[in-house]
């Protein structure tokens, strides 16, 4: 029934040459969204229909047709790419390498996109430098992305507030656990503490819910994603 | 001119990481042989590859490896080392190491044993402090009884006296371990017993003390150096301000806004107190400087500080070097007594900023992990100290500092411009650093202005927000890549479907071969396109 109530279930159709960008889930904090990213509207005056192109570069693609260059190096407002589905004045310049030049409203940054590996689903996954910060974002298909997401739609309904598994994000040795199973938590609340790097580390609760598992025991060694605790 | 002969022939470092490489350097600068020592996390690292021998102590743990002091000693003699120089952090402050390395017949390159235990622990310190006139910040001078519950309503008490919030300071302790923050009286008990139990890992002594805590206030402390004959010398002061879970961040020689007078009377109230405690070698004597002008002294710390690099550029003096001849019996050089003399009218300006494998917006959380890119700046007036090189793991069992930036330029703000351009060339991938929040930093009008305070971090840096706009970047750059599957980003973009060959090496230029390789591209690809790409 909430199903049927909600508006345009299904989003309008997109360009098949768009991409889905998000971080991949090691970089990824909590609910950080995907953008897609489409190409400009093709004119057809340009004569290019960039069919058989695989969107996430895997073919090296001619680019349709060399602008007239400006003073400003951005592209002319027919050529802007589309942002979830709203034209970008921002262009990516190569400058050698693997390293590129993001101009957006005049502003320069520079930016490294490391080669990029095949991740599971299609999706190819690559390190990104950006102002000191690293990620590793994953870029796939939009057509596909979008195919999977029906696909699960219904389990991932009903699977909303479900069991959340904390686990751990840097590897050390668990000095002390303040939950045990069956107490109830607040968001916030510490659950346990870990040693790394010589410092102690509080864990807290991500969420309100009840402990239904604790995974480790005080002095535990725990690597990366090691199941700390099961809140439900 | 004569060349003085090397105090030793061949020197243990008790070490790992940047120091032990940066101590090596000096040794060899010096003609003598270094000995290094790892854990079995240490096997293929930069300070193993550069000794001239390496001898094992064990598991990759501290406590079974590097703060082991009979395997240390051990090492020493069956090397056939001279000396032992003990860096910063592990052994560097434990009397108990001096002594033993004294009882094998082996100079320790350091203050004896004595003047550790005066100085190296806070409450001997504050105590001295007290009896030569040295204000100390407000505080007890007798360990909390944390072993004892009956007398939690005393210790309450007392505290409530010095004033809340306050901070719980661990007796042994350095680089904030085993240090609370406490706002109200009910949750001190806890953070003593918590601040404690840290304390008893980090140092394995787990006395721990009250001290008010000044905020706003400046840290700044001073670098001495002292010889056997009872001569002490303050080469200058650094500006340590910029820390989060009170761990320096940012460092800079001389402090910014002191004048010639403040810098005199600092100078000499450390002096004061070394001569008390008949310090010898090098050590730093930190003060909290408030708003109204006033110096409260800290701590003392009895060894080479992580940021000795800033005072050696702005003095002109090699402080480990110096250290090895006054371990050596050698007295204070002309250099050192000259550079004492202009430490209070210093003429150029360093800054340090501490690249630490940690998240910026997180918290600063440790980020142990495998380093990918490692492309250091170079060029006018920069120095790097560091152990990484690309592909180097950075284990979770040690202090997660991965390389030390100093600039060196003739004023203030050069030094920051030079911060600045410095950063820029900067890339490291594999492992997130504190890289975002230092390119703030240089960026900063607060900083350049020299509003500098111990909560200038929470004020200043918006971890989140800088986050944010990040990823914000990183997404919509690749997916415009990935969109223009042309030219350059075809090569760089396909990944496994490009032939390896003629894939770039993701991590080539190697340290110094950053910059030139950055502008080279920048003037190439804007030759080809005809665009303007003056950086911004």
């Amino acid at each position: 029934m909430a199903e049927l109530s909600k508006p345009a279930a299904t989003p309008p159709p997109s360009d098949p040459r768009a991409v889905r960008i998000r971080l991949a889930p090691a970089s990824r904090l909590a609910e950080e969204p995907a953008i897609r990213v489409s190409p400009a509207a093709e004119p057809l005056r340009m004569g290019n229909p960039a069919t058989g192109h695989g969107p996430l570069g895997g073919v090296a693609v001619p680019r349709p047709a060399q602008k007239a260059p400006s003073n400003t190096g951005e592209p002319a407002p027919d050529h802007h790419p589309l942002v979830d589905d709203a034209p970008t004045d921002a262009a990516l310049h190569a400058a050698g390498g693997t390293r590129f030049v993001l101009v957006e409203a005049g502003v320069r940054t520079a930016v490294i996109l490391e080669p990029g590996t095949a991740a599971e689903g299609g999706i190819t996954r690559r390190e990104v430098l950006v102002d000191g910060f690293r990620f590793e974002v994953d870029a796939e298909s939009e057509r596909i992305a979008a195919l999977r997401e029906r696909a699960t739609r219904g389990r991932a309904a009903s699977g909303h507030g479900g069991p959340l598994e904390v686990k751990a994000i840097i590897p050390g040795k668990v000095v002390s656990i303040s939950v045990k199973p069956g107490d109830a938590v607040t968001a916030g609340q510490q659950l346990l503490v870990v040693e790394a790097m010589k410092m102690q580390n509080e864990l807290r609760a991500p969420r309100d819910g009840t402990i239904s598992r604790v995974g480790v025991a005080q002095g535990a060694n725990i690597d990366v994603g090691d199941l700390l605790v099961v809140i439900s | 001119m004569t060349v003085e002969p090397p105090p030793f022939r061949r020197v243990l470092i008790a070490n790992r990481g940047e120091i032990a490489v940066r101590i090596i350097r000096a040794c060899h600068e010096m003609g003598m042989e270094a000995v290094a020592v790892y854990s079995d996390a240490d096997v293929a690292a930069a300070h193993v590859r550069l000794a001239d021998a390496a001898v094992r102590l064990g598991p990759p743990p501290p406590s079974e490896s590097y703060l082991r002091i009979d395997a240390v000693v051990e090492a020493a003699l069956a090397m056939g080392a001279q000396a032992i120089h003990p860096g910063y952090g592990f052994l560097a402050e434990r009397a108990a190491f001096a002594r033993a390395v004294e009882a094998a017949g082996l100079v320790f390159v350091g203050p004896s044993s004595e003047a550790i235990d005066a100085l190296g622990d806070k409450l001997h310190a504050r105590r001295l402090a007290a009896k030569v006139d040295v204000p100390s910040v407000p505080g007890t001078l007798e360990p909390a009884p944390v072993d004892h519950p009956d007398q939690v309503a005393e210790i309450i008490a007392t505290a409530k006296r010095i004033g809340f919030p306050l901070l719980v300071k661990a007796a042994a302790g350095g680089g904030g371990r085993g240090m609370r923050r406490v706002t109200r009286p009910e949750d001190l008990a806890a953070a003593l017993v918590s601040g404690s139990g840290e304390a008893a890992s980090a140092f394995g002594d787990g006395s721990v003390y009250l001290e008010r805590e000044i905020l706003p206030a400046r840290h700044i402390e001073v670098q001495l150096l002292a010889d056997a004959y009872g001569k002490v010398v303050a080469l200058g002061e650094r500006d340590c301000s910029l820390q989060r879970r009170h761990q320096k961040l940012v460092e800079e020689a001389p402090a910014p806004g002191l004048t010639e007078a403040q810098r005199r009377h600092l100078h000499g109230l450390a002096i004061r107190l070394a001569e008390a405690a008949g310090l010898r070698n090098a050590a730093t004597c930190e003060f909290l400087h408030d708003p109204d002008g006033n110096f409260w002294f800290l701590e003392v710390n009895t060894r080479l500080q992580v940021e000795h690099g800033v005072t050696e550029l702005v003095a002109g003096v090699d402080i480990v070097r110096e250290q090895f001849r006054i371990a050596g019996g050698a007295p204070l050089s002309a250099e050192v007594l000259a550079a004492g003399e202009r430490a209070a009218t210093p003429s150029s300006h360093s800054i340090e900023v501490r690249i630490a494998a940690e998240d910026p917006s997180r918290a600063f959380a440790p980020t142990p992990g495998r380093v990918g890119r490692w492309t250091m700046p170079s060029g006018p007036g920069v120095r790097v100290d560091t152990a990484i090189e690309a592909g180097d793991r950075v284990p979770p069992d040690y202090d997660n500092l991965i390389a030390k930036l100093m600039v060196h330029a003739p004023n203030r703000d050069a030094a920051i411009a030079r911060l600045r351009r410095a950063l820029d060339e900067t890339e490291i991938g594999g492992v997130q650093t504190t890289l975002p929040f230092h390119r703030v930093v240089a960026r900063s009008d607060a900083f350049r202005r020299g509003e500098l305070s111990t909560g200038w971090v929470e004020v200043n840096w918006d971890g989140a927000a800088a986050r944010t706009e990040a990823v914000r970047k990183a997404l919509l750059a690749t997916g415009l890549a990935v969109l223009d599957g042309s030219g350059a980003a075809a090569g760089a973009l396909a990944g496994a479907a490009a032939s390896p060959a003629t894939l770039p090496d993701p991590y080539g230029g190697g340290p110094g071969g950053g910059g030139a390789t950055v502008s080279g591209a920048w003037r190439r690809c804007a030759r080809a396109q005809g665009v303007d790409r003056w950086p911004s």
